[in-house]
């Protein structure tokens, strides 16, 4: 800003102009350090307000006794197999549920009869709390592990078929005139404009919904069965162990972060264009 | 573009307005719903119904564990019952406060050997109005919990409705939540009384600390130990053994067992029993959780072999000739009824002392014998617990039975050890568990 009556806004080059690569990494050291750091913080005050006495260990164990507990859990075998359960689940429904989306979600964003015939129908559907189906497909998948799939996977489904959905339809009309002038046919439309340019939305889509199976699963599993972390966490809390419920609750989070950052992982593959997920707006 | 971009403001700070309205006059810590907080745009909320109108103090509802605050107020607080309190019943005596510990209408009757655990065993009663009334100086809200509003807590249900706790100037404030639940709240004093069974959450939290103690029994099933009477217990499928007409037990070796909550519930101790006498245990057969509302189906798609069925369930298995009964709740021993939190009985023991007055007289007055003949009391209870009374009349009348039976605690606990549903090996003695001097107080029997 210069001083008088000029008007004249001056911009003179800064850090990120002058020093690119040290700007950038000092960016990148500050997302890292706040991104772990204030966790660990949370953390920390957690630890200390247990061992001062200001949350009752009783009910609330510290985070020191939550990690005891996972190995405990470890030792006696219960770790791993329900681990391993809760996370079966979630990719084999994850998986079936995002390419049906995907796939019914294209169809009806390309074709406008499809979008007109069953919008309205899933969007009535898609409020459904998928839980309350629970009773439904106990009866109909006969009590086995399917049961598990079908929830995950209706839910999945309807998350990964609105964010395609939108995806498709709201790619800018100049993408597609400009391929029509080029007199290409509808599958060189698909192929070329469409999908690619919704691909970044849809793995918008598939990252919020990696985060809502896992939250899927662990419901069933409060309800119903015997393995599983959800069941770790119910089993806690109906037998009063605390320490198992935060346990499985501090192991349901981590499994939740490295299921998105998979998922996150899968996007940078599959849409390298599109850049890095810019959530920290830059000044 | 400067009166579009205020227009799009006012658009954004309206939705977020009505965002966090709706938000705020959402459900409140009554409802079972599990809400899950996710980074999605759209929160998967899901109403786990699981509700039963259970007899036993099995808590079977699932509900997340969010801790839900109770309303803390020590003086005067609305109850939350809706039914009016006026007292119409004019049986209560007046004179109070005999000599030396004797309570009018409160005979030899009024206690019974607590070793006794005959199936023919009659409950400690008195004389209907007994004990009399004593109205604390000062009125006490008692905040108390229980997973349903059934018939088994119809002595607090009914001495609401029938303003027996009014008489003792009590108010009692109804929770509708689980035992393992309300533990937490009773370790801060935010909850005065559960109900709920002897289950492993009541000796797990003693023993982390929390001294809750089992002052109440609730009841025994009227014809509890005779397997030929349907009834609430452990109901199997005829062809899981080869001779449906005798069923062994031991066959159900390697079968899988349903049950709502699972080894850590208080019928772990009749269903272990049973097995014993089989020579299996309940480490031999693989127990599988299924909600109640779905065990009957479960049983009938051969997905589990056997159930525990509660009320009122087992009617319906009861139906149908494909399956058995083969054991039952313990009769004449009660394995459930109201716990104390610590604060409660330290600092409250008047107000503890004369809710159990209330609870005594309760059942002496209007729940002694077969209540389901009076009209009155079912219409009563049908309003209290908002079910018909053709769904009442279904199962049988309950026995109630306040007295807490010797070594119940040990032998339950004998059973979680061995199931390892405790995190502990040697039993906590009795005395740490129980504390029956109010009832005895109550009806003017020494504590023992």
């Amino acid at each position: 800003m210069s001083a008088g009556n000029a008007a004249v806004l001056v911009r003179r080059p800064g850090h990120p102009e002058l020093q690119p690569r040290g700007y950038a990494q000092r960016l990148r050291a500050l997302r890292i350090g706040l991104g772990a750091g204030v966790p660990v913080l949370l953390v920390v005050l957690w630890q200390v307000a247990s061992n001062r006495g200001w949350i009752d260990n009783r009910v609330f164990p510290s985070p020191g006794r939550v990690v005891t507990e996972v190995r405990d859990l470890e030792e006696l075998g219960k770790l791993w197999p329900n681990l391993w359960a809760t996370t079966r689940r979630i990719l084999v429904g994850f998986a079936i549920g995002a390419f049906s989306g995907i796939v019914i979600g294209i169809l009806m964003g390309v074709f406008l009869i499809g979008r007109a015939a069953f919008e309205p129908l899933l969007n009535a559907l898609y409020t459904v709390p998928k839980l309350a189906l629970l009773p439904l497909y106990l009866i109909i998948f006969k009590f086995g592990e399917t049961v598990y799939y079908a929830l995950i996977v209706t839910t999945v489904f309807f998350f990964v078929w609105i964010s395609t959905l939108e995806a498709i339809v709201s790619v800018p009309d100049g993408y597609r005139e400009a391929v029509l002038s080029l007199r290409q046919s509808r599958w060189q439309l698909f192929r070329h404009v469409l999908f690619p340019a919704s691909l970044p939305q849809i793995f918008v889509g598939l990252r919020i919904t990696a985060g809502v199976s896992v939250l899927i699963a662990i419901a069933v599993e409060f309800s119903y069965g015997s393995t599983g972390i959800g069941y770790l966490i119910i089993q806690g809390k109906t037998l009063f162990i605390p320490p198992q419920t935060y346990a499985g609750i501090a192991i349901a989070a981590l499994l939740g972060i490295a299921f998105i950052g998979v998922v996150d992982i899968a996007r940078r593959l599959a849409v390298p264009w599109a850049g890095r997920d810019r959530s920290i707006s830059r000044g | 573009m400067h009166i579009g971009r205020t227009r799009r403001h006012a658009a954004i700070g309206a939705v977020l307005i009505l965002t966090i309205a709706a938000a705020s006059c959402g459900s409140d810590d009554d409802t079972k719903s599990t809400t899950a907080p996710t980074s999605a745009p759209v929160t998967t909320t899901a109403a786990t119904a699981t509700t039963a109108a259970t007899e036993t103090s099995e808590a079977a509802a699932t509900t997340a564990g969010s801790e839900s605050t109770v309303a803390e107020t020590e003086t005067t607080s609305a109850s939350t019952e809706d039914s009016t309190d006026e007292s119409t019943d004019a049986s209560t005596d007046d004179t109070g406060g005999a000599a030396a510990g004797e309570v009018e209408g409160c005979g030899p009757e009024s206690v019974t050997p607590i070793d006794d655990i005959s199936a023919d065993r009659e409950p400690a009663r008195c004389d209907a109005g007994a004990p009399a009334p004593q109205p604390l100086a000062e009125k006490y809200t008692v905040r108390f919990s229980t997973a349903f509003k059934a018939e088994f807590v119809a002595p607090i249900l009914l001495g609401i409705s029938e303003g027996e706790f009014e008489k003792e100037n009590i108010d009692v404030d109804v929770q509708e939540l689980g035992f393992s639940d309300s533990v937490p709240l009773m370790a801060s004093g935010d909850v005065d009384i559960a109900v709920g069974g002897t289950e492993a959450a009541l000796f797990n939290a003693i023993n982390s600390g929390i001294d809750i103690k089992w002052a109440l029994a609730n009841f025994s099933p009227p014809s509890a130990g005779d397997v030929s009477i349907p009834q609430t217990g452990l109901w199997v499928r005829r062809d899981a053994f080869t001779d449906p007409d005798k069923p062994d037990l031991a066959e159900l070796k390697g079968k899988t067992l349903a049950s709502a909550v699972g080894n850590g519930s208080s019928i772990a101790y009749p269903i272990e029993a049973g097995l014993e006498e089989a020579g299996l245990t309940l480490n031999d057969v693989t127990v599988q959780q299924i909600p109640s509302t779905d065990m009957v189906q479960a049983l009938e798609n051969n997905a589990v072999q056997a159930a525990w069925l509660l009320d009122p369930y087992w009617i319906a298995a009861s139906q149908n000739p494909d399956f058995v009964l083969v054991a039952t709740q313990p009769p004449a021993e009660p394995i459930g009824g109201l716990y104390f939190g610590p604060e409660f009985l330290k600092d409250h023991r008047d107000a503890a002392l004369a809710f159990v007055r209330a609870y005594v007289r309760t059942v002496n007055t209007y729940l002694s014998g077969d209540y389901q003949t009076d009209a009155d009391i079912m219409a009563a209870l049908s309003t209290a617990t908002d079910t018909p009374v053709e769904n009442l009349d279904a199962t049988p009348a309950l026995t109630f039975d306040w007295e807490i039976r010797g070594g119940t605690t040990d032998r339950m606990q004998a059973v979680f050890i061995k199931l390892g549903s405790v995190g502990y090996t040697e039993p906590i003695p009795e005395d740490q568990v129980v504390d029956r001097s109010l009832y005895l107080e109550a009806v003017g029997q020494a504590a023992g």
